[in-house]
């Protein structure tokens, strides 16, 4: 298995704007990633990309070393909205869904996370509230066994206990070589659990720094976000 | 890799979900109406009871008669269906390619309709069946049906069923491609547009994509169909061995709805994203 992501040269236009240009992104094994950047600064459009679902862009993109996007697909675990589900869906329902689609989906791993989650499978999605709903999902995404996870905002509906909870097991729940990208408004909570940060701004990646060395700077990485922020108004 | 047979059957599973709801209404509907029917005919519920047995006809009647509207109705939810299924990210997250997913989702879509439609044909034979063994007057009049009905089981006659069933069931797989097609190029235009989209705009365009298949399709019918076409089912000796000319008509639908399908991959794999 090669990198578990290879951007070179993304450029992605709607509506005769640029929205990403010239990016470029390599994301070894084994890591946990943080993407940072203001709201609009692309870092949905860039996982929405990465993932196969937004079209229409140039430059490549390979997860595990595939282009493809089926290939990239199978290969990578997306936080997804559930959207594609009535409300009146049992939790029981969509772990068959997952099940019968993903081959990598692990029940007994499912199972572990759902206890950890306390969510009941019996529950449909219209008795959920939008915390327990992203527990689920990410639950959901963990479950499977890839080489890239993305998870674009996952905890802003969960309590402050719970998701430091989570944060802190995040670790547990990947396997050894697989990367996480995790956009994330809560710095602060991630920071812990980062290896490296990459910032987007300007419709392209300006910043990718490992905490290790953002650290022995003696910053810490939301001094680091907000002091990188600082600078760029000072110039 | 998610494999095309348990995609499609998935797509199946969750299209074929409403199916049995919508044939219970459909049957209790008719139950309802037939009910109702007698009840008012009679004006007694003592002289209703005395002449149950008329239900089962007349509910067979009412079942048929809504059929009709149900039919249509199952058709236009089985559209949007499939139209949300290609919109939603949940779906399209799957790993296999937009060509299979399309194809799938299509095709599932043409299976779950005629499954209800199969659904329709046996409950309307489990009521004709009850019917016939239940109500007498029912029975004697079916079989006086049958002995004045000279069956003609001619070949042609089979062929024309044939093709005339073929005819209507192209018809609506076009009918689906075609909203399909809708919905996929306006999204790509607005993608190029320099204005973010916006209802009113979808709807300019809808009406001016009409306007171009329908140009498009009168141009298309005079060159191709009448040029083209029909030198080549010459030339292949295809035409039609009875005086019929539905055969000739089924493989233009076809043809056209094998381009509309490419032209619509086409257009998914490349432009359409998920929400």
């Amino acid at each position: 298995m090669g990198n578990p992501l290879e951007i070179t040269d993304l450029v992605y236009k709607k509506n005769q704007k640029k929205i990403i240009t010239d990016l470029n992104l390599t994301l070894k094994p084994g890591k946990i990633v943080a993407l940072l950047g203001e709201n609009g600064a692309g870092k949905t459009t860039l996982m929405r990309i990465i993932s196969g679902v937004a079209k229409n862009y140039r430059g490549t993109v390979k997860v595990a070393s595939f282009a493809k996007e089926a290939d990239r697909k199978a290969h990578l675990s997306f936080t997804d909205g559930l959207t594609g589900f009535a409300n009146s869906t049992k939790i029981n329902d969509i772990v068959k869904f997952y099940q019968i689609l993903y081959h990598d989906f692990s029940l007994k791993q499912f199972e572990q996370l759902r206890k950890f989650m306390n969510l009941d499978s019996d529950m449909r999605l219209s008795e959920m509230s939008k915390g327990m709903k992203e527990k689920l999902v990410i639950a959901l995404t963990f479950s499977r066994k890839t080489d890239l996870y993305l998870l674009d905002e996952p905890f802003s509906g969960i309590d402050a206990m719970a998701r430091k909870k989570i944060i802190k097991s995040i670790i547990l729940w990947k396997q050894e070589k697989s990367t996480i990208l995790v956009s994330d408004h809560f710095v602060n909570e991630i920071a812990a659990v980062l290896d490296e940060v990459v910032i987007i701004k300007n419709k392209t990646v300006c910043m990718h720094k490992s905490t290790e060395a953002i650290r022995a700077d003696n910053q810490s990485v939301e001094e680091f976000y907000e002091s990188f922020y600082q600078r760029e108004e000072d110039e | 890799m998610t494999s095309f047979k348990s995609l499609f059957g998935r797509f199946f599973v969750e299209k074929a979900k409403n199916v049995y709801s919508f044939l219970i209404i459909q049957t209790v509907g008719a139950l309802a109406f037939s009910v109702f029917g007698l009840l008012i005919g009679t004006g007694k519920i003592s002289e209703f009871l005395n002449s149950y047995t008329e239900l089962l006809p007349d509910w067979l009647m009412g079942f048929c008669l809504l059929g009709v509207f149900f039919v249509i109705f199952f058709f236009i939810y089985i559209i949007v269906k499939n139209e949300k299924i290609n919109h939603s990210q949940t779906w399209r997250l799957t790993a296999i390619s937009d060509e299979k997913f399309y194809i799938a989702n299509s095709l599932s879509t043409f299976a779950t309709f005629v499954y209800f439609i199969i659904l329709n044909i046996i409950v309307a034979g489990i009521l004709l069946i009850a019917s016939f063994f239940m109500d007498k007057a029912f029975r004697s009049s079916c079989e006086r049906m049958f002995k004045q009905f000279r069956p003609n089981f001619e070949l042609n006659t089979i062929r024309f069923i044939f093709d005339i069933t073929l005819l209507i069931l192209l018809c609506c797989f076009f009918i689906s491609l075609l909203i399909s097609f809708l919905n996929f190029s306006s999204k790509a235009i607005m993608d190029y547009l320099p204005i973010a989209s916006s209802g009113l705009i979808v709807k300019i365009l809808h009406i001016f994509i009409v306007i171009i298949i329908a140009w498009f399709f009168t141009k298309v019918e005079k060159i191709f169909v009448d040029q083209v076409l029909g030198s080549l089912l010459n030339f292949l000796n295809l035409n039609p061995a009875y005086n019929n000319s539905l055969p000739y008509v089924n493989v233009i639908v076809v043809v056209v709805n094998l381009i509309v399908f490419v032209i619509n991959i086409f257009l998914f794999k490349h432009f359409f994203e998920a929400k």
